[in-house]
């Protein structure tokens, strides 16, 4: 698994974590059922504060991305995640409203937001596009 | 575990006429990484000096473990593990004899990890400390000090003089302790990416005191930094949320501090905002001690909404 | 304390070696006899070696971590302040239990390989040499307690000097107490002891205080290094003061007229320099006009007061040393319990014994060089106290022959003649011509020379008078140091010569002021027990040894006023150190503190005062209010995951 942070950009360094996990099972690079680093290699691995890793695993734990097994550590979910169809809804509301306020303030038009989502969409395998493969 | 490892409140100390320290107040809970960072000669060894019980406070108190430093006994400061600034060995001892001394004067040192440590490092215990380089010292140091199974590490600006590869070793061994012990470290540095990765909190000390003292997420979630271009006439924004602003060719330069999304709407309605993005741990500690800067952050006395304490 | 030992491996080894090296070379000097066989009258190197290297390694032993920087990492080991000074005193002694130990061992050894003399047993003087070898132990503890006193580095060695010399001097006078001129081991090694128990003891109450230049001392460093220093202090002014006190006088004493007589007159009169005439004075000691060529002053009038005499740093001497005498063919030696010995060159030691019935001599027996004839060939004769022989010895057979003393006299000494050429005369028909330089036996009788096998009787000469003229007798009464009379008579029947010495003058009166101001800056409480105590010297004597401690000038309560004006002074000096230390906001207890140690010791408490109550100890600079940080996290035990 490859994941780059960067302790200078604006976001917090749990949430960078979370991200490239998320984006990493989301891209297929990580199979459902696989297991994550271990906090303390992933922390030697990206140089960080172990406890930051710990945050971003808990995340994800909570998120339903990943399971953790007593002793074990930490895999990827198979069962997809656990939260509520309407709290997904709520986050998915969330993180594309950020994005739109974002491309608000950069400048951009609705047309050209449409885009720019059609593209990642592209990029992402979804389950549907899995399966045709 | 609520209990803080460290307690400074309100402690001061002057050398002569040079107040270093005016009132010093913060604490570090277990398992956390606090960076104490400052401009050189701003008080940071001063403080870890009284919080080891080296120096005596003039006034306030430095705890550790809720004992007072000036009473720390052989059982507090065996939990303590100390990385001092020059990296400070007996020169007359092998690393072996260095870890042997270590071994015989701190009950729980675990020998067998610092020979393994010493070994990754490539430090044969036949070397005499004398002639270790710089970075090979400051590994030994850190080693001895992690092997001492410590709840609290000290140390002052542990980095000093290395280079980056060396600078990334103590990273890893300082990361290894953390993930094996969760154990509380308190230090000093000037290289504030180091900070970044690995701090949890950072406190800023300027003119005596802590101008900044918060975690790197809210220093992210919370403060904003921008370039502002105002139209003709129109005057620099001032209030609680603005921690500084300096002046730019164009325009102004401003951090902001819990913005709420009226004063963007502001700002931008009377000028051009652009770059707006948390800054930099780097860009706030300039913004903090750098020329022009501190008399902002410091003299309002009034504390922005969600982060008094 | 194994570690802590392994950290101090440096410098054990390098003093144990290095120490046991310097002090076997010192007894190697000097042949296996004198050392191991018997007794010396002194050890004055292996003494002075002994307590450099001791002072060395307790310096060393107490500033080692702190000249390699490690102060506060030794802080910060789990070690109490104890645990550091109790292996710092365990590695000093096992330093000096290697040289007590090892010293003997090796020095024997060595001998065994550089002296054909060298024989098995004799280990009768390894307790002398212990003895000599014991101000290793209390300089020792004076360097660890002086190096480890929470000053800076000068007033570290300052306190150490001080310590040792006056330490020294004490025990130097307490063994010496006894009778005879030789040491009394007991007290002496006593006395070490003590002074290493003392240096130890307040080493261990001060340990754990340290030194803040920003802070007021620790109530604590007043009671364990303040209060020594001070008592120091008071004893290195007292001997500073009593030193210029006496240059005071001394002055006086060369600007008050001489007594002069000019044939049966006698005048007053002073000299500017010795070649010029004398200028007479009047009674009140100003000048009458007239002028002497010749005329002899009668002496110097007035007293000395020698301050040097009190430090002393001597090596313990042996009570009755050993005797030896040499010849071409070796050297016979005589121990103080007369057991003698007799070494030919390059050979074994071989034991001599007295007759065929007797083994040893009697105790104090000597061994001298008796020439024969004019031909200076002599022969080793051992004489015993109060004897009635002396004892010819024979290399060839390695025994004696007796030669009794003429008309039953009785031996007391050897005497080495020396002939002065004043003396040269013809020598009477059947006189027995001297050598200069020859060994005289000297009887209760009469002095004896040997020639052939017997002794002749030898006319003792007279002692020249070297006094020319008769002496005056002088009177002086009511002596002190700033004035007494004198009287006397000049020959038979002549008119008596009275005058009482006081300071006249302009000069002299400056003089004496100057005295009496040095005595007024001495320690009130030494003052008073001067004034108190006799001075049973003072009658008639014109140099008087005394002790500095105390002031002469008020001895036997002679100047109370003196006294009070040394009080007063304290007082006035207490008090306006006290409002100093109030305004710099010292408590209570510093200020009485020090109140109580200005009254007692004046001036120098003030001093004590200024260097340890420095006004940068209780500056309060102004300190602007800190502000709470503008950029603070609330802090919760959500935000750090443990």
């Amino acid at each position: 698994m490859l994941i780059r942070i960067d302790p200078q950009s604006p976001e917090p360094l749990f949430e960078q974590v979370v991200f490239a996990v998320k984006s990493a099972c989301a891209k297929g690079i990580l199979a459902p059922g696989e297991r994550l680093p271990s906090v303390r290699e992933l922390a030697r691995d990206l140089a960080i504060n172990p406890n930051t890793v710990v945050r971003a695993y808990e995340v994800l734990e909570r998120d339903g991305v990943v399971v953790r097994r007593q002793g074990a550590g930490c895999f990827v979910s198979d069962r997809g995640s656990d939260l509520a169809l309407a709290e997904k809804r709520r986050q998915l509301q969330e993180s594309l409203r950020r994005a739109v306020t974002e491309a608000f303030h950069l400048g951009f038009q609705a047309e050209d937001v449409k885009k720019a989502l059609a593209q990642c969409l592209e990029e992402v395998q979804f389950e549907s596009k899995r399966r045709q493969a | 575990m609520n209990s803080p490892v460290v307690r400074f409140a309100g402690v001061q100390r002057w050398f002569g006429k040079r107040v270093v320290l005016g009132g010093l107040s913060f604490q570090l809970h277990p398992g956390q990484v606090y960076a104490l960072l400052g401009r050189n000669g701003s008080g940071k060894t001063t403080a870890l000096r009284i919080l080891l019980g080296f120096l005596a406070p003039h006034a306030g108190q430095a705890t550790v473990f809720g004992v007072d430093s000036r009473e720390l006994g052989p059982l507090q400061r065996a939990r303590i593990g100390w990385v001092g600034e020059e990296h400070r060995l007996y020169p007359t001892m092998t690393v072996g004899g260095a870890v042997a001394f270590e071994a015989g004067t701190r009950p729980g040192f675990r020998r067998d990890f610092a020979e393994r440590a010493l070994q990754r490092c490539g430090l044969g215990t036949d070397q005499w400390i004398v002639k270790l380089s710089r970075g090979q010292r400051a590994q030994l140091c850190l080693v001895l000090a992690v092997a001492g199974n410590p709840e609290l590490l000290v140390c002052d600006d542990p980095a000093l003089g290395l280079d980056v590869v060396m600078r990334r070793e103590l990273l890893d061994a300082l990361i290894d302790l953390l993930a094996d012990t969760g154990c509380a470290v308190l230090f000093s540095s000037h290289f504030l990416t180091d900070v970044e990765r690995i701090a949890d909190r950072v406190g800023i000390l300027h003119q005596g005191a802590l101008a900044v003292d918060a975690t790197l997420d809210d220093v992210k979630r919370r403060v904003l930094r921008c370039l502002w271009v105002p139209r003709a006439g129109e005057a620099p924004p001032a209030g609680p949320h603005v921690l500084r602003s300096g002046p730019r060719r164009h325009g102004h330069e401003l951090t902001l501090l819990d913005a709420p999304e009226a004063l963007l709407v502001d700002l931008r309605a009377r000028g051009e905002l652009l770059q707006a993005a948390p800054p930099t741990l780097e860009e706030l500690f300039l913004d903090v001690t750098g020329a022009g800067g501190p008399g902002l952050l410091r003299d309002e006395v009034t504390t922005a909404a969600g982060g008094a304490r | 304390m194994k570690a802590l030992l392994g950290k101090d491996r440096q410098w054990i080894a390098m003093f144990g070696t290095g120490g046991i090296a310097a002090m076997v070379s010192v007894l190697c000097c000097y042949p296996f006899v004198r050392e191991f066989v018997v007794a010396r009258g002194e050890r004055e190197a292996l003494f002075h070696l002994a307590w450099s290297c001791g002072m060395g390694l307790g310096v060393t032993a107490a500033s080692f971590d702190e000249m390699l920087g490690m102060r506060e990492f030794l802080m910060q080991r789990a070690l109490a302040a104890g645990d550091l000074l109790r292996a710092r005193m365990v590695g000093c002694a096992l330093v000096l239990a290697s040289w007590f130990l090892l010293v003997p061992v090796v020095a024997y050894a060595a001998f065994f390989f550089i002296d054909p003399a060298w024989q098995f047993g004799h280990w009768q003087q390894i307790p002398t040499m212990w003895g000599t070898m014991v101000p290793a132990v209390s300089a020792c503890a004076l360097g660890l307690a002086a190096g480890s006193l929470p000053f800076a580095i000068p007033v570290r060695l300052l306190a150490l000097g001080a310590s040792f010399a006056l330490s020294f001097s004490v025990v130097f006078w307490l063994e010496r107490s006894a009778p005879a001129e030789a040491t009394a081991w007991p007290w002496f090694v006593a006395g070490h002891f003590a002074i290493a128990a003392l240096a130890l003891g307040l080493a261990w109450f001060g340990r754990g205080v340290r030194y803040d230049a920003d802070q007021p001392l620790a109530p604590q460093a007043r009671r364990t290094a303040v209060l020594p220093l001070l008592a120091l202090a008071m004893l290195v002014a007292s001997f500073v003061l009593a030193a210029l006190e006496s240059t005071a006088v001394d002055w006086l004493r060369n600007a008050w007229p001489r007594v002069v007589r000019d044939g049966e007159r006698v005048v007053l009169a002073t000299r500017p320099e010795w070649d010029e005439p004398w200028v007479v004075v009047d009674a009140e000691h100003r000048p009458t006009g007239e002028r002497l060529d010749k005329g002899n002053s009668i002496g110097r009038a007035g007293y000395g007061v020698f301050v040097d005499s009190f430090l002393r740093v001597e090596a313990p001497r042996t009570a009755m040393a050993s005797s030896q005498g040499s010849h071409g063919m070796g050297t016979v030696y005589v121990d103080a319990d007369g057991s003698a010995y007799w070494q030919p060159f390059r050979e074994p030691l071989r034991r001599l014994a007295k007759s065929d019935r007797e083994r040893d001599f009697a105790a104090g027996t000597v061994v001298g060089n008796l020439p024969r004839g004019p031909d200076r060939i002599g022969v080793l004769a051992l004489a015993e106290p109060d004897g009635n022989a002396v004892f010819l010895f024979d290399p060839a057979t390695a025994g004696f022959e007796r030669v009794p003393l003429p008309d039953g006299d009785r031996f007391t000494r050897l005497r080495y003649y020396h002939r002065d050429d004043r003396d040269a005369r013809a020598p009477a028909a059947g006189e027995v011509v001297l050598q200069s330089g020859e060994n005289l036996v000297c009887g209760e009788q009469a002095d004896y020379v040997l020639r052939g096998t017997t002794l002749h009787r030898v006319a003792r000469e007279v002692e020249r008078d070297t006094q020319s003229g008769p002496r005056i007798r002088t009177n002086t009464y009511d002596a002190d140091l700033l004035s007494f009379t004198i009287d006397f008579t000049v020959g038979e029947g002549g008119a008596p010569f009275q005058h009482r010495f006081v300071p006249r003058t302009f000069a002299e009166r400056t003089y004496a002021a100057l005295a009496l101001a040095l005595a007024a800056m001495r320690p009130p409480v030494l003052q008073a027990v001067s004034g108190c105590i006799d001075d049973p010297q003072h009658e008639g004597a014109h140099n008087t040894n005394r002790h500095w401690l105390l002031d002469p000038m008020v001895a036997e309560g002679r100047r109370w006023w003196l006294v009070a004006v040394g009080i007063a002074l304290a007082a006035a000096l207490a008090t306006a150190e006290r409002r100093r230390l109030r305004r710099l906001g010292a408590d209570p207890g510093t200020q009485r503190f020090w109140l109580g140690a200005i009254l007692l010791l004046g001036p120098v408490g003030v001093l004590g005062s200024r260097l340890c109550e420095r006004t940068r100890a209780y500056a309060r600079p102004a300190i602007a209010v800190p502000v709470p940080p503008r950029l603070a996290s609330v802090d919760s035990a959500a935000e750090s995951i443990a």
